[in-house]
């Protein structure tokens, strides 16, 4: 072990390695990581491009661009920071382990006169007590405790040390080890590979990934019902990459259920994985509820209108009927009055709640609606309908961005006002939805999870488990036919609860001897202790 | 070697208690907190609608009375805790261990029965009873209680009481304002939350933050004493009731020491929990962060005092500036932050 240290660089490079292992940049490293982080929160992250460019103005946009500032935790520079703190960890474990194991064998049983006087807390008798009766005395004393014991003779004296705790230092080696584990982990998880490509401009925006290349990715997909994908988008600055997969999923049926309330009560997606077209798995994915295929995990993570068909019946001015098909995300031209129709959104349930008591709540669900905007070429109205309940139009207040009721039948006001020369009412609708599911491809997840075991562990040992250790020891006296006691004791760290058991042993000792002779007690000490910030 | 035992017991190392001494009021609690959900279970007997019209469950323990009861009692315990600081009466320190337990077993009793509660109003909405920012702040309050009372009892140090329970009594006003805008009302859980890491996830947090709040309150107890020291005035009041400086320093440190690694395992069933809902272990939402920023404050915090040997004043202020750090981590980001921990929102 020691051979190792003498071996380490020269001056200058010990001054780096010291450096590199100081507290101070491993404390600055987490200063900086904190302000950084706390910068990520504020700033939202992740948005388009856009809405920064009008919230910045062109020129901080452009900055805080170069800057990474809008995906900042995968930036360079806070990657570069994470890397700094692994190297810095690692140098302090490289610096420290061999003495700590040293220390954890250090303790011997036999000690010089002069390191018995350099524990805190001290316990001196003498006695005329035989030697045999002594050493049972002290055996008794220290055994049974859930000590490690150890005995040896020297000369006339006998030396017992007792320990607990031994390994508490494991829990220092355990704890940065395990952040050394973890963010390892979580580079093999951020596929640096990938991120060198990128840096080098070896990948452009909308480009395909093959599965070989790519060992680690995080991306979504939207399929849907009764499709099937072989891809998936990896997000990529503004844009995005296209991931290729060695499988097919298919969904065949998402659904959605409500609770009374309704909030919504599940989200489920019926997937079937296929491949060279042939089904190898099928499951029913749920949130909390993925599923893994070849590496891959898939996961519910949300769900839109992927274009349901809607039947309108429209009541003209001339008092025709007549039906219009249009498509959820969709606009149809209507010839007969040269006005378009948006429909921008389809609901199938729609639960409010009719009670005026907050305690009692009555949720009742008042059916289908779709909301629609109506263009002339000269202007847009947005207006929702009901189902059932066809003398009901919501029309929304741009102004006061809200939505208002309209009752037609008992206001005729609004009619005057409205401006399209048909009123619409829902005729038909077939719902047609798409499942929303994010990918994740990880191969250094288990990694984080060993980290965290360790972290875990050492953190136990290293604050619960401190290192303790009491000696006895029984040798003649300078006068004859007399023997002194010695009972010493030392700990690192929790030292009241230290106290404590050794003043429970002293106790022992003294029942059976008398008073100490000589004591060091760290009570004393600390009377005349002044009190330093 | 350098011998970080400068550690000196700065208690009274004469006194030395036994495990049956330190954990006899736990069994009591237990046992009354048994006995009075068993008797709400009995008591309900599958019908919600009795929490109105039953004698004890509609002013002892429905969900919503204990909880009253458990507030009633924290504020109770603060008063008489600074009573006990003031007149030095032991008696009136006995009340206010005694009150505090009780509003401990009253709150723990509150949390249970609510917990059966969510079966009673639905079954399929049974959940456990830390599913949003109300109840969250139950559990807050009586998790600082039992952590307080555990280190009054280790440390025989009353007058710290003084000083935490005003903390929780804040959590409980927080609570009592959320009530008042429907935020206790029993809901069903969406998608998001219907996990079985739910349960551990959420109160290891509140271990963590619990374990925070009173290292808080010895850290601004040294603020005072070390204040009054400074300017020399050996008859102010915190220096002649106050536990000494020493005492509120391991006192501090005792209680990031029960922290900190809750805290840590928190933050890795999150990880585990997010790694099964969302997708990743760690997606930097601003809950994660942010909690990451108040796991490096209170590991900042162990370094310094660990490996560094700072003591006292530093340490105190970083107590509670790192309270505050806590305080925005758990509030604040829901207040102010985006991100998918917002099923944790305010109303």
């Amino acid at each position: 072990m020691s051979s190792s240290v003498q071996r380490s660089p020269g001056p200058q490079g010990s001054r780096i390695v010291a450096s590199l292992a100081s507290m101070k940049l491993a404390i600055n490293l987490l200063v900086v990581m904190a302000i950084a982080s706390v910068i990520g929160t504020v700033l939202q992250q992740n948005q388009p491009f856009a809405d920064y460019r009008d919230q910045f103005g062109p020129f901080w946009f452009e900055v805080l661009r170069a800057l990474s500032m809008f995906d900042m935790y995968h930036s360079w520079w806070f990657l570069g920071i994470l890397i700094f703190l692994v190297i810095s960890v690692t140098t302090c474990l490289w610096r420290n382990t061999p003495r700590m194991i040293r220390d954890m064998r250090r303790h011997r049983v036999v000690i010089a006169d002069k390191s018995l006087k350099n524990h805190h807390f001290r316990q001196v008798y003498r006695t005329a007590e035989s030697r045999e009766g002594l050493l049972d005395l002290a055996q008794s004393t220290l055994s049974g405790r859930g000590w490690h014991f150890q005995r040896e003779d020297a000369g006339e004296a006998t030396y017992l040390l007792a320990q607990k705790g031994r390994l508490n230092r494991v829990g220092y080696i355990f704890t940065h080890l395990a952040i050394l584990v973890i963010c390892f982990g979580g580079l093999l998880g951020g596929n640096i590979p990938l991120q060198l490509k990128v840096l080098t401009g070896q990948i452009e925006p909308q480009d395909e990934m093959n599965w070989e290349d790519n060992t680690a990715f995080r991306g979504s997909i939207s399929i849907p019902e009764g499709d099937s994908v072989q891809y998936l988008y990896l997000p990529f600055g503004d844009s995005y990459l296209v991931q290729k997969l060695p499988f097919e999923v298919r969904c065949d049926a998402f659904d959605i259920e409500f609770w009374e309330t309704g909030a919504p009560k599940s989200f489920k997606s019926d997937l079937v994985i296929l491949e060279d077209g042939k089904e190898v798995k099928r499951q029913t994915i749920e949130v909390n509820k993925p599923l893994t295929y070849r590496g891959v995990t898939i996961y519910q993570s949300s769900f839109g209108d992927s274009g349901s068909i809607i039947r309108f019946k429209a009541y003209r001015v001339d008092g025709s009927e007549d039906l219009l098909e249009a498509q959820v995300h969709g606009r149809i031209m209507d010839d007969k009055s040269g006005w378009s129709i948006e429909v921008t959104d389809f609901r199938q349930y729609n639960v409010q709640n009719f009670s005026d008591n907050p305690v009692a709540p009555e949720f009742q669900d008042v059916g289908p609606s779709v909301e629609f905007v109506l263009r002339d070429g000269q202007g847009a109205w947005k207006y929702r309908i009901y189902q059932n309940y066809q003398n009901l139009i919501e029309r929304w207040d741009d102004a006061n961005r809200q939505w208002s009721f309209v009752n037609l039948a008992t206001n005729p006001e609004f009619m005057r006002a409205y401006p399209a020369p048909f009123l619409l009412s829902i005729d038909h609708w077939e719902q047609k939805r798409y499942t929303g599911l994010q990918m994740t491809r990880d191969p250094g997840v288990w990694l984080v999870w060993v980290g965290s075991a360790l972290l875990v562990f050492g953190m136990g040992v290293m604050f619960y488990m401190p290192h303790r250790l009491v000696r006895i020891v029984v040798r003649p006296s300078e006068e004859a036919g007399e023997h002194e006691v010695y009972l010493v004791g030392t700990t690192q760290k929790n030292v009241i609860d230290f106290a404590q058991q050794f003043y429970v042993l002293g106790q022992r000792l003294t029942e059976a001897l008398g008073k100490p002779v000589e004591e060091g007690h760290p009570m004393e000490l600390l009377k005349g202790r002044a009190h330093q910030a | 070697m350098s011998d970080h035992a400068t550690t000196i017991s700065p208690f009274n190392t004469q006194w030395s208690p036994t495990t049956g001494y330190l954990f006899r009021p736990y069994l009591i609690a237990i046992a009354f907190i048994a006995i009075m959900t068993l008797s709400a279970y009995g008591l309900y007997g599958g019908e919600i609608g009795r929490s109105e019209q039953n004698f004890f469950l509609k002013y002892l323990l429905a969900s919503q009375s204990a909880i009253a009861w458990m507030n009633a009692l924290f504020m109770i315990a603060a008063v008489v805790y600074i009573v006990h600081l003031v007149v030095r009466n032991p008696f009136a320190g006995k009340v206010a261990t005694f009150t505090t337990w009780s509003a401990v077993i009253f709150g723990f009793t509150g949390l249970l029965v609510r917990w059966q509660e969510t079966y009673l109003i639905n079954p399929e909405w049974g959940h456990a009873p830390v599913s949003n920012l109300y109840e969250v702040f139950i559990l807050l309050s009586v998790i600082t209680g039992l952590i307080y009372l555990y280190l009054e009892r280790r440390y025989q140090v009353r007058t710290l009481g003084a000083f935490v329970l005003p903390l929780i009594v804040g959590a409980v006003l927080f609570d009592l304002w959320l009530a008042s805008n429907n935020g206790s009302m029993i809901k069903p859980l969406v998608p998001a939350l219907q996990s079985y890491w739910m349960k551990i996830h959420v109160p290891a947090n509140f271990v963590g933050y619990g374990a925070f709040m009173v290292a808080c309150g010895a850290g601004m107890m040294f603020l005072l004493r070390e204040r009054a020291e400074s300017k020399g005035n050996p008859n102010a009041f915190s220096v002649k009731y106050f536990p000494t400086l020493d005492q509120l320093d391991e006192l501090n440190y005792k209680a990031i020491l029960i922290g900190l690694p809750t805290f840590t395992l928190a933050i890795i069933l999150g990880a585990a929990w997010a790694n099964e809902a969302w997708g990743g272990y760690w997606s930097w939402d601003p809950k994660e962060t942010w909690s990451l920023i108040v796991w490096l404050v209170y590991a900042g915090f162990l370094h310094a005092r660990i490996s560094k040997g700072w003591r006292g004043l530093p340490m105190a202020w970083w107590s509670v500036a790192g309270f505050l750090v806590t305080l925005f981590c758990f509030v604040g980001v829901n207040m102010f932050l985006a991100g998918m921990h917002s099923y944790g929102r305010l109303t």
